[in-house]
């Protein structure tokens, strides 16, 4: 008989970078590449472009960056958890046009409260068709989406609510060293989601969901919850953007985020997570959100028609899918 | 002749682990299984065998939790007990290992050995944090007593082979004290060697004190693993046989129908 044994993996530093640079996953490759990217067309745009280099033009990449950068850190955990949400757009001009609502009555604090209880209760609703009746997530959250659209446009017949306190200006234009309060609490999402996801029994069960549900239901985790609470933590990052917009607009915008949803499904693609499910990191939203507005910011600058904008976008999701898609039937 | 009567005077002794009186499941009018006796007993390795319909896996389904009986009564180490989920089988010391395993494959071999059972420094629900050195001790402990060989316990599911899969699969449902391990088809899809590694981590189990009973259509598996066999046929229990006493043909003949 064989001696059994666990092949302890002692980790160099030098292997741990190796692992890092070339990692097996196809899907973690596709990341690792964009990150590449990334960095280089920074660096190389930093060299050659005085006005991209400018400090004032990188804050503002992070600031355009910050407000879908916070709704696709949500999608990313819906992604991982095998779905997705076409809704959060909707959620958030619903959140954000709450919260406008509620503040000319209630004061700022109220209004944002209420509408991060508001679009928690719209991803909650989504978390409940997909998991108890079992409707696929492109079905619910676009029929979920229509219904917020048309109700919105209805309550408010299509005007913005203006004009707001002063407090919603205060805060569109608070800022720590020209850090604004959109990248503030973006960089407070990213931190708290990465966290949740790598050292938490619920960030485990997400990915264990999104791999094999039955096989996580077996093992007794109740996988219905962990889908309702997932989609509900998707619709609160939606509810945040959506206050972010108000904060940045000044008004209660009813026709707002109507791009958000695929945008940020694209970012998560971009920064190498496959829609399959049980894969992916925080880290994919970040390189996918910085990786499109960085491509839009430089269109900008070298006065390219943004017209073309969505047709790059579409080749760098294509591209990253394809790529991820390749090595996979490869191996297989 | 002998040795069965001493074994049937032992088994009276001994308290079994698991024991099943006149188990009857009727779906609407049709009869799925009717009356099923079974017993199984500390250290055993049971077999049940029957052709497709015979009532083996609707047996299974109301052992593991997933199903309740429509007649008669379970006990467990003595014990009346009623399962209404997978979970009250699993609290009572009964695991299952289903033909397609049900590992999470993006996984982790840490995170699959931990899936809904994962320690952690303290208890806030969802948000408990999870304490991967403890789980990666007792991971690697757990599976060196097992004797399932992975590369590494941070090596993903998907990479490894079926054995090593299947391995990993039974070190997750012995790994939390139980008493009875339920294992459908476990080398199906196995190649020879691997099959032969699965066998060497049945008996590993079994002389761990840990009973099992196992579901196989593969005849030389039975004859080589198990302690007794049950045949079912048409929804019934038509025999319990001592593998040391009874031959492929015999149990052949009893599955057909050729016998009994």
């Amino acid at each position: 008989m064989n001696a059994p044994s666990v092949a302890s993996t002692h980790h160099t530093p030098w292997q741990g970078l190796g692992t890092f640079l070339l990692p097996k996953n196809p899907a973690a490759v596709v990341q690792r590449i964009m990150l590449f990217l990334l960095v280089t067309s920074v660096i190389i745009l930093c060299i050659v472009n005085p006005t991209f280099r400018n400090p004032s033009n990188l804050l503002n990449i992070v600031q355009q960056a910050s407000m879908i950068g916070v709704v696709a850190c949500g999608m990313q955990l819906m992604i991982i958890s095998g779905g997705f949400d076409l809704s959060v757009g909707a959620n958030a001009a619903a959140s954000g046009c709450l919260a406008a609502a509620v503040s000319l009555s209630f004061g700022v604090p109220a209004g944002i409260i209420a509408a991060l209880c508001l679009g928690t209760l719209i991803g909650a609703s989504n978390g409940v068709m997909v998991a108890k009746a079992g409707i696929n997530p492109f079905v619910a959250t676009f029929g979920l989406q229509a219904i917020i659209i048309g109700a919105l446009q209805a309550l408010t017949q299509g005007r913005p609510i203006a004009p707001l306190p002063k407090e919603w200006r205060e805060l569109g234009f608070f800022n720590i060293g020209g850090l604004t309060f959109s990248s503030i609490v973006f960089i407070a999402v990213v931190t708290l989601l990465t966290l949740m996801l790598r050292h938490t029994q619920f960030g485990q069960h997400i990915y264990a969901v999104g791999s094999n549900k039955v096989g996580t239901s077996r093992a007794g985790v109740n996988v219905d919850r962990v889908l309702i609470a997932t989609y509900a933590i998707g619709g609160l990052t939606a509810a945040i953007a959506g206050v972010l917009l108000t904060s940045i607009a000044g008004v209660g915008s009813p026709q707002a985020g109507t791009t958000w949803a695929l945008l940020a499904i694209a970012a998560v693609v971009i920064g190498g997570t496959p829609l399959t499910g049980g894969v992916g990191g925080i880290s994919s939203a970040v390189i996918g959100i910085f990786g499109l507005t960085v491509l839009s910011n430089a269109m900008t600058l070298y006065s390219i028609s943004a017209f073309w904008q969505p047709a790059f976008m579409g080749a760098s999701v294509l591209l990253a899918v394809g790529y991820e898609a390749l090595r996979r039937t490869r191996r297989a | 002749m002998t040795q069965g009567h001493t074994l049937n005077k032992a088994s009276q002794a001994i308290v079994p682990v698991a024991e099943t009186i006149g188990i009857t499941k009727r779906y609407g009018g049709i009869v799925a299984l009717s009356d099923a006796n079974l017993k199984i007993l500390p250290r055993e390795v049971v077999a049940i065998v029957g052709d497709n319909g015979a009532g083996k896996s609707t047996f299974v389904k109301i052992l593991s939790g997933a199903q309740a009986a429509t007649e008669g009564s379970l006990k467990v180490g003595g014990r009346d007990i009623t399962f209404h989920r997978p979970s009250d089988a699993r609290d009572a010391g009964i695991e299952t290992v289903y033909q397609d395993l049900s590992l999470a494959e993006d996984l982790d071999v840490l995170s699959n050995l931990f899936m809904g059972r994962e320690e952690c420094y303290f208890n806030f629900g969802g948000l408990s944090v999870l304490n991967r050195p403890k789980m990666i001790r007792r991971a690697k402990q757990l599976l060196g007593e097992i004797g399932v060989n992975v590369p590494g316990v941070h090596d993903t599911v998907k990479g490894l082979s079926g054995g090593q899969r299947q391995g990993v699969a039974i070190a997750r449902a012995a790994g939390w004290g139980s008493q009875l391990i339920i294992m459908d088809e476990p080398t199906a899809a196995l190649g020879v060697q691997e099959t032969a590694h699965v066998h060497e981590i049945i008996r590993t189990l079994q002389s761990r004190g840990v009973a099992v009973l196992l579901v196989s259509h593969n005849m030389k598996q039975v004859m080589e693993l198990s302690t007794r066999v049950y045949v079912f046929r048409r929804g019934r229990i038509v025999a319990e046989l001592t593998t040391a006493q009874t031959s492929t043909d015999e149990i052949i003949g009893y599955i057909t129908g050729a016998r009994g």
